[in-house]
């Protein structure tokens, strides 16, 4: 195990931003955070990197204790939003900075080899006498990662490091950046508020709100059993039914002429709207009786305000399948305490 | 049409800046360099290094030449080490009384500077600082201390604390990161700071005549006696030089600067 | 803890160097000079001096003269240099004209006064080119321009010294306006004067009010261009006191301190009541766009 998060909280006077978390890290691991903004995730990641303190807890890193160690004396490199190369300095003298003062100092030549060395891993070896400014923003992050790698440290932290970079170049990069991290071996923590960035980034996914991690699992269980409402909501597809989730891959569209006897379980929808998308048809459709709304991919053609039968399996056998104690509330309940707010 | 509209507003704009603000100082130094140029000829129909080789032959001037530039440095230099820190502290932290501390320092530029230096002379002498150069240089910093808080700060202000944090988790420590990174990335308010102080420090005549007692001799000193002479050329001359040394001076800075970039800069 | 203890009392720690620099001068020599202009003999009140400045008549000439030249030259390179920022704003995107506007910073006030003088002197280039154009016969014709008791030649060192010090401070206001309130205003049909009215005047004020406070206060102590450009009568206030000051026997010399004394409280009353204006106007304006 190489980080862990023990009973950790950040409280202000007037503003809990995060409180008792816990969590276990193993070596090699990427940890995708993903929650809205304003869940404390980017606070989380600051306080590991010790730029921030916390309240109370512990943090553990390669099996000591640095919850009071400076951010320059622990064994961590945090990326940020920004490359953040510094612009008076060339590639290559960015990617040594680590190596040139602190705990990691180096002689010169050690210096220059691993930095050329990591320069040729990112595929920037031919820029390395360059300004920052003369790169694309694909670029700068590339060598930001071969800057924060070249400390060999034992924990790597990425706050939302390709928010800043276009949704095309945002696509290539992220998968190039993960294989990037698994053939180095490299302990991460990836934060994100994009759900499919989490899952592709992950091996887990640690999923924040209010303060809290309400799951830490797999992307496929927690997309395909998220825990409670609040993950449902942020991180799955789907349906509410008798207080259990149903995934909307288990979700079917029928004409209403044309029901079958295996669909006894059913809810009536109108088509809203239709899209499609990786060469497939997707229909919004609402549930008046639910109150809910939900993509779901059909073969079959519906025109749009075309009354529809939502078919699912019985959702009894989805909470059997689990075998989890199930948290949700059911829907009566959840109006109640929306009046008593 | 439209774009050559904006070309020639822009050429119009250019023009009269040019005209307002440079030309003048280009009729002074052609003044210096002229020869029997006065009423009622528009233009000089001689030119000759005359004037400028009767100052330079004056070995008042020399010294005191001398003495105005060590004066100047002194004063940027004691400017950045006391103001560097606070303006940093005005713009990175909040804390209790920091309206007041800014009103503060805003105090030299709001109050006469002469009722101060008149204030201070008698206790001045019994410090035994008039008449000595560590006096001038000290009162020097009364009208530019409040300038070089002010530009440092927004300088500050302009810079994200991410750059310092960034180089923390990369393991620098503080002091490393200041000269490493800080420095570097507020160079140009360092040399707005850095120019403006030497020109205070320039134009300062009554600060230095109070405190200095007329021994101090800096430029100043030397040039009002001049400003009635009835050799136009050499006044003309006098004062080119003044606008000639912060020139000299931000080019050697500007050297000193790459210099620094330049030990800071290894791979 | 001690270590957040210690966290608090950095940015005191760092403010000290400066403050105690100001401490010294303005809180000591202050109060040395005010100390000096309430030593009085036996037998008379501690404001005299104050008494006797006020029965004289060269002061009060003086400080009519004085508020004349700070406030004349004051707003007119506030309205040129607010003139001057918008339009250079607009026309230039890169930053290379600025140093072309800064140049006279550079500058020094009193060769700023040399320069006045070489040109508006009635010997001056703009009378030669006068005489040139058969505009005039002789020099005397030529209108008194430096030296002079309206304080012409003064206020116009002043005004070309201290244009670009408006559009320095005035620059980043106008690079951080969100421009696009201007569109919505031209596309509602307003005029330049009204864009300026309604969209710029908010955004400018208080800058402006700090800027002229600034200037108004420094021309109003400064020495170094009315000892050169004034006239013996009236003496602008700081030509006066360091006369007094340096009278023989030093006999004015108390009045010399009472004269700064009153002008170092008029600034400072004049600060207060400006910066504390300015801040409402600050406060008011960001509650109403809160509104809006």
């Amino acid at each position: 195990m190489l980080m862990k998060l023990e009973n950790v909280s950040k409280v202000f006077a007037d503003l809990t931003v995060f409180q008792h978390l816990n969590i276990e890290v193993n070596r090699g691991d990427i940890i995708s955070l993903v929650g809205p903004s304003g869940c404390g995730k980017s606070t989380l990641l600051r306080s590991i990197a010790g730029l921030s303190r916390v309240s109370s807890g512990k943090i553990y890193i390669d099996g000591k204790d640095m919850t009071s160690i400076k951010a320059e004396q622990r064994p961590v490199v945090l990326m940020f939003q920004q490359p953040l190369l510094f612009p008076h300095l060339t590639i290559l003298e960015n990617v040594t900075y680590g190596l040139k003062y602190g705990k990691n100092k180096k002689a010169k030549k050690e210096r220059i080899e691993r930095g050329m060395n990591l320069l040729e891993k990112v595929e920037l070896e031919k820029l390395s006498g360059r300004y920052p400014n003369q790169l694309s923003g694909g670029q700068q992050q590339r060598v930001a990662l071969a800057r924060a790698l070249i400390v060999n440290p034992s924990l790597v932290l990425l706050d939302e490091p390709f928010s800043s970079l276009d949704p095309e170049l945002r696509t290539s990069i992220r998968t190039w950046v993960r294989d990037f991290l698994k053939r180095e071996g490299v302990t991460a923590v990836f934060v994100t508020h994009d759900r499919e960035e989490a899952m592709i980034m992950g091996d887990r996914i640690a999923v924040m709100k209010d303060g809290k991690f309400q799951q830490i699992g797999a992307p496929e269980e927690v997309y395909q059993h998220p825990d409670n409402e609040e993950v449902a909501e942020m991180f799955s597809e789907g349906l509410y039914v008798e207080g259990r989730f149903i995934s909307a891959g288990k979700l079917s569209l029928r004409p209403v002429s044309r029901l079958l006897a295996s669909d006894s379980q059913k809810a009536e929808g109108i088509i809203q709207s239709k899209f499609f998308k990786y060469g497939l048809t997707f229909y919004h459709v609402h549930i008046p009786e639910l109150n809910q709304s939900v993509v779901i991919q059909s073969n079959s053609k519906f025109n749009d305000k075309e009354a529809v039968h939502v078919c699912y399996k019985r959702p009894s056998v989805e909470a059997c399948d689990t075998g989890k104690k199930s948290n949700w509330r059911t829907q009566s309940q959840k109006n109640e305490q929306k009046i008593s707010r | 049409m439209i774009f050559n509209r904006k070309k020639a507003a822009q050429a119009v704009w250019f023009t009269g800046c040019i005209l307002l603000f440079v030309a003048p100082v280009v009729i002074m130094f052609i003044k210096s360099v002229s020869f029997g140029w006065s009423w009622p000829e528009w233009r000089p129909d001689q030119f000759s290094l005359r004037a400028w080789e009767v100052m330079f032959r004056d070995p008042a001037l020399s010294r005191s030449l001398y003495v105005t530039v060590a004066v100047g440095v002194s004063v940027v230099l004691i400017n950045f080490l006391i103001a560097v820190p606070s303006a940093y502290a005005l713009s990175r932290f909040s804390f209790k009384g920091k309206g007041v501390v800014e009103a503060l320092l805003m105090m030299p530029i709001l109050i006469p500077v002469l009722a101060i230096a008149m204030g201070m002379h008698l206790t001045m002498i019994r410090l035994g600082l008039t008449d000595r150069i560590t006096g001038v240089i000290l009162i020097h910093l009364l009208p530019t201390l409040p300038y070089a808080v002010r530009v440092l700060k927004a300088g500050f202000d302009r810079l994200s604390f991410d750059w310092e944090e960034q180089s923390a988790v990369l393991g620098a420590g503080r002091w490393t990161t200041f000269w490493t990174v800080v420095v570097p990335l507020i160079i140009p308010s360092l040399r707005s700071t850095a120019v403006l102080v030497f020109v205070i420090s320039l134009s300062q005549y009554v600060l230095t005549a109070i405190i200095g007692g007329g021994k101090v001799l800096t430029l100043p000193m030397i040039y009002y006696p001049y400003f009635n002479s009835a050799d136009e050329a050499v006044v003309a001359g006098f004062s080119v030089l003044f606008a000639l040394l912060p020139i000299a001076f931000l080019i050697v800075w500007e050297a000193v600067i790459k210099g620094y970039l330049f030990v800071i800069r290894k791979p | 803890m001690s270590s957040s203890k210690l966290t608090s009392l950095k940015p005191y720690f760092y403010l000290l160097p400066s403050l105690l620099v100001v401490f010294f001068f303005v809180g000591y020599g202050l109060y040395s000079a005010a100390k000096s202009s309430v030593a009085v003999e036996e037998g008379q009140p501690f404001y005299y001096h104050y008494q006797q400045l006020f029965q004289e008549g060269v002061f009060l000439n003086a400080l009519a003269v004085s508020i004349w030249v700070a406030f004349i030259s004051t707003a007119v390179s506030l309205v040129i240099g607010i003139w001057m920022t918008r339009h250079l704003v607009r026309l230039f995107k890169q930053d290379h004209w600025k140093f072309i506007a800064w140049f006279p910073m550079l500058i020094p006030h009193f060769v700023a006064a040399y320069i006045v003088f070489l040109l508006f002197a009635p010997s001056g280039w703009f009378s030669s080119v006068a005489f040139q154009s058969g505009w005039l016969e002789n020099m005397s014709q030529f209108p008194l321009l430096v030296n002079d008791p309206y304080y012409i030649g003064v206020i116009l060192t002043y005004i070309w010294k201290e244009i670009p010090f408006v559009i320095l401070m005035l620059l980043p206001v106008y690079q951080e306006m969100d421009m696009r309130y201007e569109d919505v205003s031209r596309t509602l049909g307003g005029n330049g004067w009204t864009v300026f009215k309604t969209v710029e005047f908010p955004w400018v004020w208080p800058v402006s009010l700090e800027v002229f406070l600034i200037l108004f206060v420094f021309v109003l102590g400064a020495f170094e261009v009315p000892a050169l450009l004034g006239v013996t009568y009236p003496k602008m206030i700081p030509v006066l006191a360091y006369d007094w000051f340096y009278q023989a026997a030093w006999v004015n010399r108390p009045l010399a301190h009472a004269m700064m004394v009153f002008l170092s409280a008029v600034s400072l009353a004049a600060a207060f009541f400006i910066l504390t204006f300015a801040q409402r106007w600050r406060s008011r304006w960001a509650m109403r766009r809160e509104e809006a």
